[in-house]
């Protein structure tokens, strides 16, 4: 009997140690500051299994299998997310003798590949000393050829994506790959996340498609398209995603990768993951990419914004210090791009505050201005929603009276593609200066909000059963300034009260202008630019900041008209939230 | 003392070695079973299904593959109109249809994000597909007719007008 006891106590040993070796390092951060690099130091590797290596379905062309990992030097059973990028569309092929790229697949006979999928060494490399193994493959092939298929390739960069983690799975227990067995153990296949850049952003989104479709599909925990198309208007659902729009991107200049975003805020009512959405004021398309940017001295790089041509008087422009540089912009993409994954995948609460938006930009990340929306699931009870402006301007999302006072609200947006008619601004908008309507599909309502004098208010009336928000952190909505409309200031920040009241008639009243930047003017273009654009960004006022309302008992909520004279605002998504 | 002693290492032996035997068992089994969503209850596999084609974004024509690569690749035909920066061939089809027509406009195209679309006289009519060089774009073009005027844009952006055709007489 003792030696089964002995025994059953070595089993029950081995089997602790080895569900203890699931809890990932890169789980325990404690520094703060996202451009802080990790404590592992890092290996590299590439492999390239041939130009003509892989054939995608419905996609008859040739692609290679080729490319980078980074990882943690020090092997560490299963410990390290997985993140796979995935680069976005751009020429093919370069020679050192011909000044002009090609776009050809597989390269003609003097050229040679352009390393596309080494351009993000940078965020590779800080994610991997945070305990990441990071895979960057190249997508060249697809690029070559995408104006050929009807799908623009986007179906062959999912099944590209799914096809390197099907090898990166099979390295981990039999060898071929280019680090050993021992190292692609340690790559933690319980938690993958995908980055994908531009076309690239599209391929991942659609990665996550047809994973869901397979027999036995990956466990995809975390996904973000960077400056991303959305040509077939999916809407990611069940993953916890961040979607980035660079303000002065001159190649995907509509933002329409802020739909993965905004359409899926409300698609389906038990979806639980959490959503983000960044903007990057100051940040082109390029740059997040240093093999696309001017300072590779590679074929085909460049500044998207014009190439650095444009109106000087753009805030676009490279010698406005509202514009970033590229050192400047990889910091915003070191940031966010790896603070996104270390903490949704590697489970960094230190970096919540980020995700939140209920920190500004962290110091080392200026001078950028980064706005951060967090669309928490509801279905989790993370989220109460007020008022969506989801039809009826009369009764909001709980079900309370909206009360109208000395001001306009009408609603506005959504999927509505008539540039008058839909339009949140004072004159009809575009695809490039409201990226946030839908322009057919879904998009976002808004109640554009104006007032000629002071003193008027929206009061959104919080029913009883609704009253206690005690559970919830913050008071949170969307807003935009309307550039075109003489009401607000040019160049001015739009200012107004957040009011609670609860059921004793106590109110307590907070400036939005003390929580963040999102009432700043916009930023202005030059002639012919991609600015200005009305982008909804988010206020967010803790709720201990209403000091003396019982916030067990909150019976409305009150915008206050009374700090600007004259204002015209496109207002939506009002929540209380974690 | 002996047997005790002797006990105790058949103890430590049974202990390390079973000790081993299970580590190396959880632990072939476990990096065998992670990557797959099935060996997690109540793990959602995440999808992306597509809303809704949107409308705008549908109105413009792509050929199949077969005629886009025709369209790309095709060694010059019987040219049928021209226009500034321009030239309307004729050239086989990749089936046994009647021929295609394609127009060239030459200008400087780098390879970005979005499409080039093509347009003649406003209405979209294709995907204007780079050539290998991307110093121009192609399209395939229904019949051609004089005075019809060229123009593509980036995007949804601003279109670029190029000019009128002229057919070439037979």
């Amino acid at each position: 009997m003792k030696r089964i006891g002995i025994f059953a106590a070595a089993v029950a040993t081995a089997v602790i140690a080895a569900s203890l070796t699931t809890a990932g390092a890169a789980t325990a951060a404690p520094e703060v500051d996202p451009l802080t690099p990790g404590p592992h130091k890092v290996a590299e590797a590439s492999y390239h299994l041939g130009d003509d290596a892989f054939r995608a379905n419905g996609f008859p062309w040739p692609v290679e299998l080729t490319g980078h990992v980074y990882h943690p030097e020090k092997p560490s059973g299963s410990a390290y997310p997985v993140v796979m990028f995935l680069h976005g569309r751009h020429v093919t092929c370069m020679s050192t003798t011909e000044p002009r790229p090609k776009l050809a697949w597989p390269c003609p006979s003097g050229y040679q590949p352009i390393p596309s999928h080494r351009g993000y060494d940078y965020l590779g490399r800080q994610l991997a000393s945070h305990g990441y193994a990071v895979i960057s493959i190249s997508a060249n092939g697809i690029n070559g050829n995408d104006s050929l298929d009807p799908q623009w390739g986007q179906r062959a960069r999912g099944e590209l994506v799914l096809k390197h983690l099907d090898l990166w799975n099979e390295w981990r227990t039999k060898p071929g790959g280019p680090v050993s067995v021992a190292v692609t153990r340690s790559f933690d296949f319980d938690r993958i996340g995908l980055m994908g850049h531009s076309r690239g952003g599209e391929g991942v989104v659609n990665a996550v498609e047809q994973n869901a479709l397979r027999e036995k599909p990956y466990r995809l925990r975390a996904l973000l398209p960077l400056a991303a198309t959305d040509f077939e208007r999916r809407i990611p659902v069940g993953i916890t995603m961040a979607t980035l729009q660079p303000d002065c991107d001159g190649d995907v200049s509509d933002l329409q990768g802020v739909h993965y975003y905004d359409d899926g805020r409300y698609y389906v009512s038990t979806d639980r993951a959490t959503r983000n959405n960044i903007t990057v004021l100051g940040a082109n398309h390029n740059f997040f990419n240093t093999n696309w940017s001017p300072s590779s001295g590679l074929p085909g790089s460049g500044d998207d914004w014009r190439g650095g041509q444009g109106d000087p008087e753009s805030a676009c422009h490279p010698a406005k210090p509202t514009r970033l540089t590229e050192q400047q912009q990889r910091n915003v993409g070191i940031g966010y791009i790896g603070g996104f994954f270390r903490h949704y995948l590697g489970g960094e609460k230190a970096l919540a505050p980020l995700w939140r938006g209920s920190t500004g930009t962290p110091p080392s990340i200026a001078p950028a201005t980064v706005n951060v929306s967090y669309h928490p699931p509801a279905a989790s009870g993370q989220r109460l929603d007020v008022n969506r402006q989801d039809g009826h301007g009369a009764t909001n999302t709980l079900g309370g009276k909206v009360t109208v006072t000395g001001a306009k609200q009408a609603r506005c947006g959504g999927a509505n593609p008539d540039p008058l008619y839909g339009s949140c601004l004072s004159k009809p908008g575009s695809r490039l200066t409201e990226p946030h309507r839908g322009w057919g599909v879904a998009g976002v309502f808004a109640g554009r909000t104006t007032w000629a004098e002071t003193g008027g208010s929206i009061t959104n009336e919080v029913p009883a059963q609704h009253g206690d928000v005690r559970k919830y952190a913050a008071l949170q909505f969307r807003a935009g300034v309307d550039f075109n409309d003489p009401a607000n200031t040019a160049g001015k920040p739009q200012d107004l009260r957040i009011v609670l009241t609860d059921t004793a008639g106590k109110t307590a009243s907070v400036k939005a202008s003390e929580h963040g930047k999102a009432l700043d003017y916009p930023l202005q273009g030059g002639k012919n630019d991609v600015l200005p654009k009305l982008h909804l960004n988010q206020v967010r006022v803790p709720l201990n900041a209403f000091a003396g309302v019982d916030l067990t008992k909150i019976t409305s909520v009150t915008f206050a008209l009374d700090v600007n004279p004259t204002g015209a605002l496109a207002v939506s998504d009002l929540v209380f939230t974690d | 003392m002996r047997t005790l002693r002797g006990s105790r290492v058949w103890n430590v032996r049974v202990v390390v070695a079973a000790a081993l035997l299970v580590a190396a068992i959880v632990s072939v089994s476990w990096v065998g079973a992670r990557g797959q969503a099935d060996a997690e209850p109540g793990f959602e596999v995440p999808r992306a299904p597509v809303a809704q084609q949107p409308a705008a974004r549908q109105a413009v024509p792509v050929p199949d593959a077969g005629a886009a690569e025709q369209v790309r690749s095709a060694p010059q035909g019987r040219v049928i109109a021209r226009g500034p920066a321009m030239v309307a061939d004729e050239i086989a089809s990749h089936t046994d249809r009647a021929p295609l027509i394609r127009l060239t406009i030459s200008g400087d195209f780098p390879v970005r994000s979005l499409d080039y679309t093509v347009l003649v006289d406003g209405q979209a009519v294709g995907r204007g597909i780079p050539t290998e060089d991307l110093n121009a774009i192609r399209v395939a073009l229904p019949q051609p007719r004089t005075g019809a005027v060229v123009s593509y844009r980036y995007g949804d952006g601003q279109a670029t007008t190029v000019g009128p055709l002229k057919v070439e007489g037979k």
